[in-house]
């Protein structure tokens, strides 16, 4: 068990989320950087899909209540055990009394603390994750606060055992200010003049302040719209950015009156009335999950095929050869 | 109907059968998540809808993409719309025609009393409005937004009336309110942001996580695509006694069928 001590901007309890209920209005939402998830959960020796906490900023403090093993994972806000730095992307061995805090930003900006044996919480619709529009899942519903108790699941396996445990150089990542990030076309890029689609996928583009788990938006030129029939404007709305409402995929990038392109994350509405131009590939939403305002993100084109080998490539990666022992 | 299949990243799959809105569109979409749900598909992880389309979560590796068409293509070549029977249900909502929170919502964002407006734009009276509104009866599109909001439409084309969404959308609705945004009405299951015209309110729960009331022991979402929902007058006090006795309020619910030939002909985008 451990106690909060602050909750600091926002620490949630995720895991990979609850696909699957968007004909009921849910998103899936899970960890943001489910990369990052997933890596703490392998040093841990965990399932992949354990939950964990979300921390994003600075702030968050916790009390162990208990011997525990942890890994913190993902963006580096400066982790530190009873006021002395600690690494990342390592089995961290933590004793009944200690603290951990988060006081600097330093590299991305959500941090991932996972546990062995990982954050026990009722399951809501398959799943542990907080959805905080719905008050669903997690603890209580809610972001963490100062006082609460979580629970941690059992996992047969001693902190001195897993100690020494980090990952391996491709499972560890840096993310800097500017980022690419891949993306098929569609839904409905053809409903963009030639030039502009291309113009999106070449282009930089700055990471505004309006940046959540359920959407990241983006400044850059202004994109253009071919001319479109008549009804389109009836029925969708005036705008030539607006359709009749659509399910919108994970990672799917509006583009609202062809100005500051939208990319709707794990949190993000299932449908709605704005063109697509492109979407995120699956597995680097996590990157997106990293980008601070003012960090630059270019988008770069994938065909379908090479978004499934990148998938695969990227699967292939969480087993224990990854891992390395001290 | 042309069906169109659209990729949608590296695991969704869109089947949309066109641009504008009718409810035949829309009860071929629902007919069509019907069977891919009971056909039980390998690599399927879940299936929504909105109100021309479908959207389908598969696993890339389990099934291909070309494959996952096949399958789809196949299985709308065997459905034959004209005969397919949908099980659906009658659902009698409560409502409060311009209620006073829904009023002082739209005064906190400066807007006039929404009720007062949408009559006028659609060049009628409050009165002739909410005699419309609770003489019509509407179906469900689909669900969406925020968990458990129904997106519905009358289903008498006369019925139709429209309003323009708020210019810049509120950040805060009440719960239960009744909303209209173009054709499509709603009903905001939580407090959220919004930007329809509120036209009233109900005090009943459409999605209740603490199952509440009896109606929320197998699903904690009241509609479902397809509903049909009739609305009727209530007053402040009657609101306020639904409220208190909430946990045994009895929500009147009963089993209907929907087919295509129900549907007005004649009825599609020209009529919007």
């Amino acid at each position: 068990m451990f106690e909060v001590i602050n909750g600091g901007m926002m620490t949630t309890v995720q895991d990979l989320g609850r696909p699957g209920y968007g004909s009921k209005g849910i998103p899936p939402s899970g960890a943001f950087d489910a990369f990052s998830l997933k890596v703490g959960n392998l040093l841990l020796k965990n399932r992949l899909g354990d939950a964990g906490l979300e921390v994003l900023g600075i702030g968050f403090q916790m009390k162990a209540l208990s011997d525990m093993g942890i890994a913190i994972t993902g963006g580096d806000l400066s982790p530190r055990l009873n006021g002395q730095d600690i690494e990342m992307w390592k089995v961290i061995r933590v004793c009944k009394g200690d603290i951990l805090t988060f006081s600097r930003v330093k590299d991305g900006c959500r941090a991932y603390v996972t546990v062995s044996g990982g954050i026990d919480v009722p399951s809501i619709l398959g799943s542990k994750s907080t959805f905080l529009r719905g008050e669903m899942g997690g603890y209580e519903g809610r972001m963490l606060k100062k006082g609460d108790i979580l629970k941690i699941g059992q996992s047969g396996i001693s902190p001195s055992y897993l100690e020494g445990r980090r990952a391996a150089l491709n499972l560890v990542r840096h993310f800097g200010n500017t980022f690419q990030v891949r993306a098929v076309r569609g839904l409905e890029e053809f409903l963009f003049t030639n030039e502009s689609v291309e113009l999106f996928f070449s282009t930089p583009w700055k990471v505004t302040p309006l940046a959540d788990r359920m959407g990241v938006r983006y400044e850059g030129p202004q994109l253009s719209f071919k001319p479109r029939e008549e009804f389109m404007d009836l029925e969708g709305g005036e705008d030539p950015s607006n359709i009749l409402n659509e399910c919108i995929p994970t990672g799917g990038i509006q583009v609202v009156s062809g100005r500051e392109p939208i990319v709707l994350a794990v949190d993000g509405p299932p449908t709605g009335g704005y063109v697509k131009i492109g979407t995120v590939i699956s597995c680097d939403l996590s990157w997106i999950a990293q980008e601070k305002t003012g960090d630059s993100t270019f988008f770069k084109e994938v065909s379908l095929d090479e978004a499934h080998r990148i998938l695969r490539e990227e699967d292939s990666l969480f087993q224990e050869a990854s891992v390395v022992i001290d | 109907m042309k069906t169109r299949y659209r990729i949608a990243g590296d695991h969704f799959l869109v089947v949309n059968y066109g641009n504008s809105f009718s409810l035949r569109n829309s009860f071929n979409v629902i007919v069509l998540c019907d069977r891919l749900r009971k056909m039980e598909c390998r690599g399927i992880r879940g299936i929504s809808s909105s109100i021309n389309s479908l959207m389908i979560d598969y696993d890339p590796f389990e099934i291909a993409t070309d494959d996952l068409i096949q399958e789809v293509r196949k299985l709308e070549d065997e459905t034959q719309q004209e005969k397919e029977v949908l099980a659906s249900r009658v659902i009698r909502m409560p409502v409060v025609y311009g209620d006073q929170w829904t009023r002082s919502c739209a005064q906190e964002f400066q807007a006039s009393p929404n009720l007062e407006f949408v009559a006028e734009y659609n060049k009628m009276s409050v009165d002739a409005l909410i005699q419309m509104h609770t003489s019509s009866s509407y179906r469900v599109i689909y669900i969406g937004f925020t968990p458990g909001l129904p997106s519905f439409v009358p289903i008498d084309p006369s019925s139709r009336i429209t309003a323009p969404k708020y210019k810049v959308p509120r950040t805060r609705t009440p719960k239960g309110t009744l909303g209209i945004g173009g054709i499509l009405q709603c009903i905001y299951p939580l407090e959220s942001p919004g930007g329809y015209q509120m036209l009233g309110r109900t005090p009943l729960l459409i999605y209740d996580l603490k199952r509440s009331n009896p109606i929320f022991k197998d699903d904690i979402i009241l509609f479902r695509p397809g509903d049909r929902i009739d609305f009727f007058s209530i007053s402040h006090a009657e609101y306020q006694a639904i409220e208190r006795n909430f946990s045994s309020y009895a929500y009147q619910i009963e089993d209907e069928d929907w087919t295509l030939n129900s549907i007005p002909s004649g009825e599609g985008s020209a009529d919007v």
